[in-house]
C-alpha cells in the first residue's frame, strides 16, 4: 500500500485508509478533510522534498511529509 | 451584559470581525496563529450592551497547539453564551467542521460567512444553508462592515431552535450510555468518545477513558470525521455552487516556491524592505523630521535660555529633553516604514510560502517553519512577536522560539545601527546593516541547534499549515497600520523615554552629594557607577564609562542607547549627523577610538539583553526559570561573538586584509574538515533506512 509521503508530484491519489489510531495528528488530518474516498494532489515539495504542499477538498495545505505516512492512498 | 464569543477557523476573518463589530485596530494578517489569545470588547445594539471575546483559530473542539487550548477552554467554560461562528466563504467545507463540531456540543450559534473576495469559490444560497444547519447565517464582509448590523440583529435574538444533526443517530456505544457530565450531555459525551479525546474526558473527571475508548469502534475517529463530511458534502451540494478554483492556488508560486528562486526572491524582498527602510526613503523622511523638530525646538530653547539663563534647566530641556527623545524621535518614519513593509508581507498570503520554504532548515535545528512567523515578527518588535511563539505544538519548540525572538534585531535598534554605524562607514553602512541582521539570524540558529542537542529537544512538529490565497492590503488597512505604529512610538517616546532621559540626567548630572557636576565640578553618580563596570567591557573594544551607562539605559528600551548619547555628547534635537560626528571626536564624552570598537559595540546592542517590556513577555510566556537562563545566554552570546568580532576586526585593522584572511580561512577549512569526519562517523551508526525515517524504531540509534 502506497502513503501519501511516497506519493508522486502532479499525480491524483484516492485516500484508502489510515495506518494509526487515536493519533491527535490523524484527528486533525480528519478534520482537514483527509477523509477516505476523498482525492488528493501533491502539488510542490520543498527543496529537500520534506515539505510537501497538498491539494485537497479545494484548498491548499502545507504538510511535513513524515506526518502523511499514516494516510494510505492509491493512485488514480 | 451579554457575552458572545467569536470562533472559526484560522485566518476566516475572526479579529477583522471583531474590529469591525467593537470599532477596534487589533492586529490582522493573511495568516495562520496571528491571533494567540483571547481580546475583549464591548459594543452596543438597540440599547443593549454586549462584550465581544475574539478567540484564536481553531478547526475542531480538539485542541492540538497552545492558542487552540485558550479557544477550546473558552468555549467549553461559558455555556450559555452565543457565538459566532465567522466562516470563510471560499473554504466552506472546512470551516463547516468546526460549525457541526459547535452544534453537537449544543452551542447556540450564529454564522456569519465571510466573503472577502469580488470572485469567491462559493455561491451560498443562504437561507438554505440555514435550513440545513438550523441556525441564522448571514453573508458578511468584514473588512467593509457590509451586513454587520444583519449579524447584530441575528445575535440579538433569542434563540429557541434546537439543532439535530441527522448522523448523530448512526453513532453507536458498546457499554453502558455515558452519564452527562459539567455542560456536556450524553449525546455529546458519546461524540467526545468517537474522537477519542483523552483531554476531554479527563478535564470532565472520568478515570477508565480507557474502557470508554474500547467501547467505541476501533477506527472511530474515521468514522465521526466521515459522517461530519458527508453531512458538509450533502449540505455543500444542496446550498452551493462552485467554481473549480482551488483555494490559495496562484501561478505566482511558480516563482516563489521554485527550489531554485525561492531563496534568492525571499533575500531580494528582504533586501528591498531594509534599502527603502534604512535608505532612500526612510533615510529622507528621517532627515525632514530632523530638520522639522530642529526649527521646532529651537525657538524654545532661546525662550528657556533667556528666562532662566543656562542654568541646569536650560540643560535639562536641552540635553534630555530635546536632545536624548528629539534625536530618537527622528527615527519615527524609519520604524513606521519597517512596520508597514511587514505588515503588508503579514497580508500578502507570503508568509504561510516562508514558512513551507523554512520547514526544511528550520527543522534541523528543533524548529518548525511556523517559527519563521514568529521570527520575522521579531524584526519588528520582540514583545510581539514572543507572545506569537504560542502558535507551537510542542512545548519545548516554544520555548526554544521565544529565547530566540530577541536575536531578530528589532526596531528600536535602528537608531543606534544609522547613527553609530553611518558615523564609521558613510554610505555603505547598509551592508554593515544587513550583516547585523544577518549575524542575529546566525546566531539564533546556532543557540537553537545548541539549545535542542542539550536541554531543549524539540518533539517532531506538525507542521500542518494552509495555503491563504494572494492579497493586497486595502487603503483603509495601510492607514490603519500607520496610524498604529506612529501612535504607539509617539506613546513610548512621550513617556518611557523622556522618563528614562530625565533620570539619566539626573544621575549623570548630579553627583552622589547632590551637587550639579557641570557647575561644581566631581564625578556624577551615573559616572562613577559606570567606571566601577567599564574594565569589564574593555575586551570588546569598549571601556568608556559613559558607552556602559548608555548600555544599561539601552535595557528599559533600545532607543534610550541613541538618546543617551546625544545626551552625553550634548547635541540639539533632531541632529543625528551631529551625534555621528560628535562620536568621531575625541573630545566628547562618548567616543570610539576605532571602525573594530564600533563594530564590537553595534554587535552587542543587537545581542545583549532585550528590553524590559519583551523580558515581561518572556516571564508570561516561558516562565521565571527559562526567562534567567534566556537573558543569561543573551548576556553572554553578546560578550562572546563581540569579543570574537573585535579582535578579527582589530586584526584586519593593524595587519591588512591578507594576513588575518588566510588564519581565518585556515581555521575554517579545520573546523570543516573535523566536522565532516565526525559526521561520517555517526552516519555509519545509521541504518541506511534511518535518515528518511520518522518512526522510532529500535534500530535508531
Amino acid at each position: 500500500m502506497t502513503t501519501l509521503n511516497q506519493a508522486r508530484k502532479m499525480k491524483l491519489y484516492k485516500i484508502v485508509g489510515f495506518s494509526s489510531e487515536n493519533d491527535a495528528v490523524l484527528r486533525r488530518f480528519m478534520e482537514l478533510g483527509f477523509t477516505v474516498g476523498e482525492r488528493v494532489k501533491i502539488v510542490a515539495t520543498s527543496l529537500q522534498k520534506k515539505v510537501f504542499l497538498i491539494e485537497l477538498r479545494g484548498y491548499l495545505l502545507s504538510v511535513r511529509a513524515g506526518l502523511l505516512s499514516r494516510i494510505e492512498v492509491l493512485e488514480i | 451584559m451579554k457575552e458572545i464569543l467569536l470562533v472559526g477557523n484560522p485566518n476566516a476573518g475572526k479579529t477583522t470581525l471583531f474590529n469591525s463589530l467593537t470599532h477596534s485596530n487589533e492586529h490582522v494578517g493573511n495568516w495562520h496563529g496571528v491571533t494567540v489569545e483571547n481580546k475583549e470588547k464591548s459594543f452596543v445594539y438597540g440599547g443593549e450592551e454586549y462584550a465581544l471575546i475574539d478567540t484564536p483559530g481553531i478547526y475542531s473542539l480538539c485542541p492540538l497547539s497552545f492558542e487552540e487550548e485558550v479557544s477550546v477552554k473558552t468555549i467549553f467554560e461559558s455555556t450559555n453564551m452565543k457565538i459566532i461562528n465567522i466562516c470563510d466563504q471560499n473554504n466552506l467545507q472546512r470551516n463547516l467542521y468546526l460549525t457541526l463540531c459547535l452544534l453537537e456540543k449544543g452551542c447556540d450559534v450564529v454564522v456569519a460567512v465571510n466573503e472577502i473576495d469580488k470572485r469567491p469559490i462559493f455561491k451560498i444560497d443562504y437561507d438554505k444553508l440555514g435550513k440545513m444547519l438550523g441556525v441564522d447565517v448571514v453573508g458578511i464582509n468584514a473588512e467593509k462592515k457590509i451586513n454587520v448590523e444583519k449579524l447584530k440583529e441575528c445575535v440579538s435574538k433569542e434563540s429557541a431552535r434546537k439543532v439535530k444533526l441527522p448522523y448523530i443517530k448512526n453513532l453507536k456505544f458498546g457499554g453502558n450510555v455515558l452519564p452527562a457530565k459539567k455542560s456536556c450531555t450524553e449525546e455529546y459525551m458519546l461524540i467526545k468518545a468517537y474522537e477519542k479525546d483523552e483531554k476531554f474526558f479527563q478535564d470532565v473527571g472520568e478515570v477508565d477513558v480507557e474502557k470508554i475508548f474500547q467501547s467505541v469502534p476501533k477506527n472511530s475517529l474515521e468514522i465521526i470525521s466521515g459522517f461530519r463530511y458527508a453531512y458538509i458534502d450533502e449540505i455543500i451540494k444542496a446550498c452551493t455552487v462552485r467554481t473549480n478554483q482551488v483555494y490559495g492556488k496562484s501561478k505566482l508560486d511558480k516563482f516563489v516556491l521554485n527550489k531554485w528562486l525561492a531563496f534568492p526572491i525571499f533575500l531580494l524582498i528582504l533586501s528591498a524592505i531594509f534599502y527603502l527602510t534604512f535608505f532612500s526613503l526612510g533615510a529622507f523622511l528621517s532627515d525632514c523630521l530632523g530638520s522639522l523638530l530642529e526649527v521646532l525646538t529651537t525657538p524654545i530653547l532661546n525662550l528657556i535660555e533667556n528666562s532662566f539663563g543656562q542654568s541646569w534647566i536650560y540643560d535639562l530641556f536641552k540635553v534630555a529633553i530635546f536632545g536624548g527623545v528629539g534625536t530618537v524621535l527622528s527615527f519615527l518614519p524609519q520604524v513606521v516604514l519597517l512596520f508597514f513593509f511587514l505588515s503588508i508581507l503579514e497580508d500578502s498570503g507570503y508568509m504561510s510560502r516562508i514558512a513551507f520554504i523554512f520547514e526544511d532548515i528550520l527543522g534541523k535545528i528543533g524548529l518548525s517553519g511556523k517559527s519563521v512567523y514568529t521570527l520575522l515578527m521579531g524584526f519588528g518588535c520582540s514583545t510581539t512577536a514572543i507572545m506569537t511563539s504560542r502558535n507551537m505544538d510542542d512545548k519545548n519548540a516554544k520555548i526554544k522560539t521565544a529565547i530566540l525572538c530577541p536575536y531578530m534585531s528589532c526596531s528600536a535598534k535602528i537608531p543606534i545601527y544609522t547613527v553609530i554605524g553611518g558615523a564609521f562607514f558613510g554610505a555603505s553602512n547598509l551592508l554593515c546593516i544587513i550583516g547585523l541582521y544577518l549575524l542575529g539570524v546566525v546566531v539564533a540558529i546556532t543557540i537553537s541547534k545548541i539549545l535542542d542537542v542539550t536541554v531543549l529537544k524539540s518533539q517532531k512538529q506538525t507542521f500542518i499549515l494552509e495555503f491563504p490565497p494572494y492579497r493586497v492590503s486595502s487603503l483603509k488597512r495601510i492607514g490603519n497600520i500607520l496610524w498604529k505604529n506612529v501612535k504607539t512610538f509617539l506613546i513610548k517616546v512621550g513617556s518611557v523615554m523622556i522618563s528614562m532621559n530625565i533620570v539619566i540626567w539626573l544621575l549623570s548630572s548630579f553627583s552622589f552629594s547632590f551637587s550639579y557636576v557641570a557647575s561644581e565640578g566631581g564625578q556624577s553618580m551615573l559616572e562613577s557607577f559606570g567606571k566601577f563596570l567599564a574594565p569589564i567591557f574593555a575586551p570588546l573594544g569598549f571601556d568608556n564609562w559613559a558607552i556602559v551607562a548608555s548600555l544599561l539605559a539601552g535595557l528599559v528600551a533600545k532607543e534610550v542607547v541613541v538618546s543617551s548619547i546625544a545626551m552625553f555628547n550634548g547635541i540639539d534635537a533632531g541632529a543625528t549627523k551631529l551625534i555621528s560626528q560628535s562620536i568621531l571626536l575625541s573630545t566628547s564624552a562618548i567616543y570610539f577610538s576605532s571602525k573594530a570598537s564600533v563594530i564590537s559595540f553595534l554587535v552587542f546592542c543587537l545581542l545583549y539583553t532585550p528590553c524590559i517590556a519583551s523580558i515581561s513577555m518572556l516571564l508570561q510566556e516561558i516562565g521565571g526559570k527559562w526567562t534567567c537562563i534566556s537573558i543569561a545566554i543573551q548576556l553572554l552570546t553578546a560578550y562572546i561573538v563581540a569579543f570574537v568580532i573585535y579582535n578579527i576586526s582589530f586584526a584586519f585593522e593593524v595587519f591588512g586584509f591578507l594576513k588575518p584572511f588566510i588564519v581565518l580561512f585556515s581555521l575554517f577549512v579545520i573546523a570543516l574538515a573535523v566536522t565532516m569526519i565526525v559526521k561520517k562517523f555517526k552516519k555509519k551508526q545509521l541504518c541506511a533506512h534511518c535518515e528518511s525515517c520518522n518512526l522510532d524504531c529500535k534500530k535508531r540509534k
